[in-house]
């Protein structure tokens, strides 16, 4: 039998060796062939071999599947009201631009004290809900009363990121927390990819930064009830589902009040696409076409 | 263009759309005095040409007398912040006292030339009170080279504020014999007055300097904070 | 000197099923200097009685700080404690860097938990002779004090003493347990300093000098100056 061979050059990827490529075993192929020797000419570009990728050379090279995103979800957004703070992003796991999976729960509540919403790659944010799940269970299982707070949850998912921006190996995520902090104040802060990290009244990640930020600055404020809250919310998902494309219009809206996390039901805003400037993008725009 | 194949034989392009650092701007300032020092910085934190948060602080208390401001990538400021901080403590469990200001100095070189070859991207003043209760201001680079002064700015606001604290502040070369005190003539009030005019100008000009500015200023008593409202723009 | 024959090593149990080894690393505790913690929700006083080595030597000191919020004191073979002590500290450090809050002083007493009793399950060592009183708030439980020995058994205490005659304080806290439930905080040392006293070596009189005295009130462990010691103990 042919002793078959393997290559070690990752590039080649796997397929078929064309004559030439490995001297050796055409050396040794020709040697073997029943009808005698055959000459080059006739096995150039007419015979080729199968051949298996060497694992240990694939070992040597880091996987490089884990560094980009494939399924991501886009905007989250967060915000403060009077008696808590309200979380909000639709349901869409898109594959690149697909609309891959439409109903994609992107909201976790840690605790009763904590919820977090992500945008980027599902399953990196998988990986880090298995970690929360951890330190939960380590809080369970310590039992002495305490749970760990919103603000500890933020803190500790900004280590989780910085580290592994520094391994240059990074989650591909930005969070949204929300919750309570150690003083029993409503908090809200966002944990970028890497690292970047900050805390304040209302908050978005991803494309939400761009359309619905401007939106939050220009209608919070402290004393907000929950339902002038959701009315906010719901106008800057409006903002968002017209202008991201990544956006679909099925959202959900958590909660976190003193008496827990709730995560709603998904639900649909009204949307309005007849406007003229829809049908006719560029008629009043100058050098437009 | 990126070419796959390229790529491919060049060794997979690794990190498609990513960087490890960000800029998100700010300034810091520091001014000393012959007992007291001010740290300033602003509170914006931006992003490109996004403003992410209006109420960033970059100055912390580090240890009695010695205050830390830092501008540049926010990660990596605040990290450097905490590992300095947990080390503070632990020269604190082994020495029985607080870390000094001037120890303080040399350790933040010392961390940051560790990391030489992967830097912290932050531009960081450090302020404080020396074993003699003069002020005393350190200002760094991004790896470590640092430097007493007895005024400084770094961050996007430096080539702004710099000339005019340069042009209000500068006193007697350290090289003059006799030796004169190097600290800043003002008294406290003027450095603060001075330190605000500073802001208020630099956020004029700088999209990423501006929301507010706050003052801690430290002397004998302790520290005591100020804040100012600046442009939002 | 030989009591029995199962106590040569921590991995032999004695028939009655005691492991001699820890029990006598327990005794040791009792040969340290008395310890007194107690208090309330609201604060908690942790105080000492401090020994010399010699008549030249300096006091050794058995209340330390680990963090803003919680204090551990120590009776027992002190050098063990030192190891554990730093283990305290160390670990909040850690804590405070991850997660941006000082530890909560039942997760610190925990952690001795499981270190002290692994030391009791291997043979290569022997268990730590030492017990520690650890103090201190968060905000989801109030104040705790709790309570490690060398077995690696941890209890939350309303009110405790170790250490070498430590009974008498523990007989005085019992008779003042339900002042104690609803005591400020400067009567909660003034009994802590009378239980301490209780303790003392037969007439003498407690010094400042002897004397260690720390508090922990609204999430925050200040250990008091001999100078303020004497003020309470002038009070007495």
């Amino acid at each position: 039998m042919i002793p078959r061979r393997t290559a070690h050059e990752r590039v080649i990827g796997p397929g078929v060796v064309p004559h030439g490529v490995d001297p050796e075993h055409d050396a040794l192929y020709r040697g073997r062939t029943a009808r005698g020797t055959v000459t080059d000419e006739v096995l150039r570009g007419v015979r080729g071999r199968p051949f298996t990728i060497d694992g240990k050379a694939r070992e040597k090279a880091p996987a490089t599947r884990t560094q980009t995103p494939y399924v991501t979800g886009t905007s989250a957004l967060g915000l403060k009201y009077a008696g808590g703070v309200l979380l909000a992003t639709d349901t869409l796991a898109c594959y690149g631009s697909t609309k891959r999976y439409k109903s994609v729960e992107r909201v976790k509540r840690v605790n009763d004290k904590c919820a977090i919403a992500f945008t980027g790659e599902l399953s990196d944010f998988a990986y880090v809900c298995d970690l929360l799940e951890e330190l939960t269970t380590e809080d369970f299982c310590e039992d002495d009363g305490t749970t760990r707070d919103a603000e500890e949850i933020y803190q500790y998912l900004t280590r989780v990121m910085y580290n592994r921006r520094s391994k240059f190996d990074p989650l591909w995520n930005s969070f949204v927390v929300a919750g309570y902090d150690a003083k029993g104040e409503a908090f809200c802060g966002t944990v970028g990819m890497i690292g970047t990290h900050y805390a304040d009244d209302h908050v978005a990640a991803g494309f939400g930064n761009h359309i619905a930020r401007p939106i939050f600055r220009e209608f919070y404020k402290p004393d907000l009830t929950e339902e002038e809250a959701v009315e906010i919310m719901k106008s800057a998902l409006y903002a968002c589902v017209m202008r991201d494309k990544q956006m679909m219009n099925k959202f959900q809206i958590a909660k976190v009040t003193k008496e827990g996390v709730s995560i709603g039901e998904p639900f649909a805003v009204p949307t309005e696409w007849g406007y003229e400037k829809f049908y006719n993008p560029t008629k009043f725009s100058p050098g437009g076409w | 263009m990126f070419d796959a194949r390229e790529d491919a034989l060049a060794g997979a392009r690794q990190h498609a759309n990513w960087s490890p650092y960000d800029n998100n701007g700010g300034t810091v300032l520091a001014v000393a005095g012959e007992s007291y020092v001010i740290c300033a910085g602003d509170t914006r934190m931006s992003s490109g040409y996004n403003i992410l948060t209006r109420k960033f602080e970059k100055i912390d208390k580090m240890s009695g007398k010695t205050l830390m401001a830092s501008a540049g990538f926010a990660a990596d400021a605040v990290t450097l912040k905490k590992t300095l901080k947990a080390r503070c403590k632990q020269y604190e469990f082994q020495n029985k006292r607080e870390i000094g200001c001037v120890a303080f100095a040399q350790m933040l070189s010392n961390t940051l030339y560790y990391r030489r070859f992967f830097p912290y991207y932050a531009f960081n003043i450090v302020a404080g009170l020396d074993a003699e209760g003069k002020g005393a201001v350190f200002t760094y680079d991004a790896v470590g080279s640092y430097e007493r002064t007895n005024y400084s700015c770094q961050g996007s606001g430096q080539a702004l504020i710099m000339p005019v604290l340069d042009n209000q502040l500068k006193t007697v070369s350290p090289l003059v014999l006799p030796a004169a005190s190097s600290a800043t003539p003002l008294s406290e009030q003027e450095a603060i007055d001075l330190i605000k005019d500073c802001f208020a100008t630099a956020a004029e000009r700088d999209i990423y300097t501006g929301d507010s500015v706050e003052l801690w200023i430290m002397n004998a008593e302790g520290v005591r904070k100020e804040e100012m409202a600046l442009r939002a723009d | 000197m030989f009591r029995n024959q199962y106590d040569q090593d921590m991995l032999t149990w004695s028939p009655q099923g005691r492991l001699h080894q820890v029990e006598y690393a327990m005794e040791a505790v009792k040969q340290g200097s008395t310890v007194v913690a107690c208090g309330n929700q609201n604060c908690v006083v942790l105080a000492a009685l401090k020994r010399k080595q010699s008549k030249l030597s300096s006091m050794q000191g058995k209340l330390f700080g680990v963090n803003e919020r919680v204090g551990v004191a120590v009776s027992g073979l002190s050098t063990d404690s030192a190891t554990l002590v730093k283990l305290l500290r160390e670990e909040s450090v850690r804590e405070e860097f991850v997660f941006g809050r000082v530890a909560s002083p039942s997760k610190l007493a925990s952690l001795v938990s499981k270190s002290l009793q692994i030391s009791t399950r291997e043979s290569a060592g022997r268990p730590c002779g030492v017990g520690l009183v650890i103090v201190g708030s968060s905000e989801d439980t109030g104040c705790q004090i709790l309570q490690t020995c060398p077995s690696g058994d941890v209890c939350q205490m309303w009110c405790t003493a170790i250490g070498a005659r430590s009974q008498s304080a523990r007989t005085h806290l019992e008779k003042h347990l339900d002042e104690l439930k609803v005591a400020t905080v400067n009567k909660v040392i003034h009994i802590a300093l009378r239980a301490l006293s209780e303790s003392n070596v037969d007439s003498e009189e407690l010094t400042s000098e002897a004397c260690e005295l720390a508090t922990v009130e609204s999430n925050l462990y200040v250990s008091k100056s001999p100078e303020e010691v004497q003020v309470y103990l002038d009070q007495l």
